[in-house]
């Protein structure tokens, strides 16, 4: 190691603390972490260090050592906090390290506790600032400004979200995949797709809201379209049309339920198929269509309603993704995001849709992060930034 | 333009006197929708007109505005004629009430011994399909089934091109905001048709036959009317429709202002634009009270 002036100084790498650090860091300070601050969802990435010298475990920080044992022993913090620990990462080779990645995610509505947690464990002994994106880097800044003493880089959620993506893909094996036969149960599976050479393509990341992102070439993006039901459309419908309080309870409802008792079908309407414009009998012509009618609402049991809010989100969702694809001449649609976590039935959905709609001319592709690229973004980010 | 939306028709509740006109309908031609039917009928009316001349002593200068009208001080009236005319009608109900309407139609038009034959009972919309044979019981009469499409074109055609004030274009800072259209000399075609009933369906409007369906959604009206009937206790769309305005939607909604604590400048979307819609509604799932209902109402029809 050398110092790039002056007498020879050991390089700090970013594990001692500030005060200690002698200013010719080579590399951020540990740790190293990146958020993703959504509408609904936080999503914290951390990069434990696994070839951590035993010299440099003697000069490890408490502070530092704590955290890593706390994000790293636990796969829950808190009431709400949870890390994905089938998603984990091993062996990533960032900035010159070695290291796990870890997927942690907590609601935003508990940003609050987070900030008192950062402040309690003295992450601003460690660092100096934090690499966030999402509207929550905007909205909180001031509390983590005051409270935690930190200062927030805020990043754009697009370009942190095509970075991540292009990281990942890169580094874990078979990250994006899509599924074969999507409306057979019995042969309908996930198969590896290979995304190496991907432009052009449509990023559909489906949040609380939806962004559609084309993407032509490395660097060389936009964000196209977009519509407001997304995610938290279908978490606050179930919430109020079921009485469910959560993401999985209302993906659970939505597995046993029958959407067709709920939505009016082309055969609902017209007897059977309307062949002057290829639409076929079973197809959906309006959703909650048969919900007018106090008849058929006592015949409907609440996993249906789950079942056609996500159906009615899903395929409007779709629809839309096939429309922008057709415009902008893509034909690989991605689809992103934490809506699609445990949630089979919108991928396998989405998966048909785009298939049939297009006649096979556009494909849909899955990755098996689903909303944790913006995140992993911004640690990229961070380990990009040179004192 | 809410106060002035023409009520459902409640058979059971208001019979002869909505339908009254009905008895002396020409020609009937109906419209069977996924939730509502269409009833569209001529009949001829007496009425009287007016004959106006010029007054003599009208200012020469005076020249007609824009409308071509010219002041009222310009006329004097010399006759009245009795003209006879036809007069288009519009009726529409739920569905489900099409037997009633069916019996109200046989008895007071079908029964009128003269000229049944002469009657053309034209019918279109998926119902067309799915109560032929009821329709065929009923009135004893073959209906006519005809396209959808092909009716929706040929009927907006032909309001547009010859009834004055037909379309109008809405600009929510004007005053007025509504703003009519009178049929011009622009070319009419292509045009692009939404169609919002149960459903929608978009479609490229090339000339007086030539259509083509290129897109729809399931999101329609009915949509609206199934779910604000489920999450509210409205009885009926016109109820919902009273409700929704009265309703505050960015307390249901999550606004762009509400993730970002002000606008998303980079890619310009401002802070009041819906990021999430209903994107609130699951922490306040609990709240019962009736602004609630109110809320959800205004967050639906956006």
């Amino acid at each position: 190691m050398s110092a790039d002036s002056g007498p020879s100084k050991p390089l700090c790498n970013g594990t001692s603390t500030i005060e200690m650090c002698n200013g010719y860091c080579s590399k951020p300070h540990m740790p190293w972490f990146g958020m993703d601050i959504g509408g609904t969802l936080a999503k914290l990435v951390y990069f434990e260090p696994t070839d951590v010298t035993p010299d440099e475990e003697e000069l490890e920080v408490e502070t530092l050592r704590t955290i890593r044992r706390y994000l790293t022993s636990n796969v829950a913090y808190g009431s709400d906090g949870v890390r994905d620990v089938h998603l984990e990462m091993k062996n990533v080779k960032l900035a010159g390290r070695v290291g796990t990645l870890h997927f942690i995610r907590f609601p935003t509505a508990s940003m609050k506790s987070f900030i008192e947690l950062a402040k309690e464990k003295k992450l601003a002994t460690l660092a100096d600032t934090i690499c966030a994106t999402g509207g929550g880097a905007y909205k909180f800044e001031e509390d983590f400004n005051k409270e935690v003493e930190l200062a927030l880089h805020k990043l754009d959620e697009l370009q942190m979200l095509i970075q991540g993506i292009n990281f990942i893909d890169d580094t874990y094996p078979s990250e994006c995949f899509y599924w074969a036969h999507p409306d057979d149960e019995e042969q309908c599976k996930k198969v590896p797709f290979d995304f190496s050479d991907p432009y052009p393509y449509l990023v559909v990341n489906i949040g609380s809201g939806v962004s559609i992102i084309a993407v032509k070439s490395q660097g060389d993006y936009a964000r196209v379209s977009g519509t407001s039901l997304g995610g938290g459309t279908f978490l606050g419908l179930c919430c109020l049309l079921t009485g469910c309080n959560t993401f999985e309870e209302a993906i659970e409802m939505a597995a046993q339920g029958d959407s067709k008792k709920v939505d009016k079908l082309v055969k609902d309407i017209y007897g059977g198929d309307y062949d002057k414009f290829n639409l076929p009998g079973h197809v959906v012509a309006s959703s909650f269509g048969h919900m007018m009618c106090e008849d058929h609402r006592k015949t409907v049991c609440k996993e249906d309603l789950a079942r056609s809010t996500l159906v009615t989100i899903t395929n409007n969702i779709g629809s839309i993704a096939r429309m922008t694809a057709l415009n902008h001449g893509i034909n690989k649609v991605v689809f992103v995001g934490n809506f699609l976590r445990v949630n089979p039935i919108a991928m396998k959905l989405l998966a048909y849709a785009m298939e049939y709609w297009s006649k096979g001319q556009l494909k849909a592709l899955f990755l098996e992060h689903e909303g944790h690229f913006g995140a992993v973004g911004c640690l990229i980010e961070l380990i990009k930034e040179k004192r | 333009m809410a106060e002035y939306y023409a009520k459902s028709l409640e058979l059971s509740g208001i019979p002869a006197l909505t339908l009254t006109n009905l008895k002396h309908a020409e020609r009937i031609a109906f419209d069977i929708g996924g939730s509502l039917t269409k009833l569209a009928f001529f009949s001829k009316i007496s009425h009287k007109r007016a004959l106006y001349t010029i007054n003599p002593n009208t200012k020469s200068n005076e020249k007609p505005d824009a409308l071509n009208h010219v002041s009222h001080d310009s006329y004097v009236s010399n006759c009245e004629t009795e003209e006879e005319g036809w007069r288009l009608h519009f009726i529409n109900f739920e569905t489900k009430y099409i037997e009633s309407c069916l019996d109200f139609v046989k008895q007071n038009v079908m029964g009128r011994s003269t000229d049944v034959n002469g009657k053309i009972i034209k019918a279109t919309g998926g119902g067309a399909h799915k109560y032929k044979q009821l329709i065929n019981e009923k009135l004893g009469v073959e209906i006519s089934k005809e396209d959808e499409i092909q009716c929706l074109i040929k009927g907006c055609n032909f309001l547009l091109k010859n009834i004055p004030d037909e379309a109008f274009i809405y600009e929510k800072h004007s005053n007025p905001p509504y703003k009519f259209q009178s049929p011009s000399n622009q070319p009419l075609f292509p045009y692009l048709l939404v169609n919002i009933g149960s459903g929608v369906s978009m479609m490229k409007v090339i000339s007086d036959t030539e259509v083509e369906r290129i897109g729809g959604t399931s999101l329609g009206g009915g949509s609206f009317w199934g779910l604000g009937s489920l999450l509210t206790k409205a009885k009926g769309f016109d109820e919902l429709l009273e409700l929704a305005e009265k309703g505050d939607h960015r307390l249901v909604d999550m606004l762009v202002k509400d993730i970002y604590g002000g606008s998303y400048d980079l890619i310009g979307l401002p802070g009041d634009i819906i990021a999430s819609s209903f994107g609130k509604a699951a922490r306040s799932a609990s709240d019962t009270s009736t602004h609630l209902h109110e809320r959800i109402k205004k967050g639906k029809l956006s």
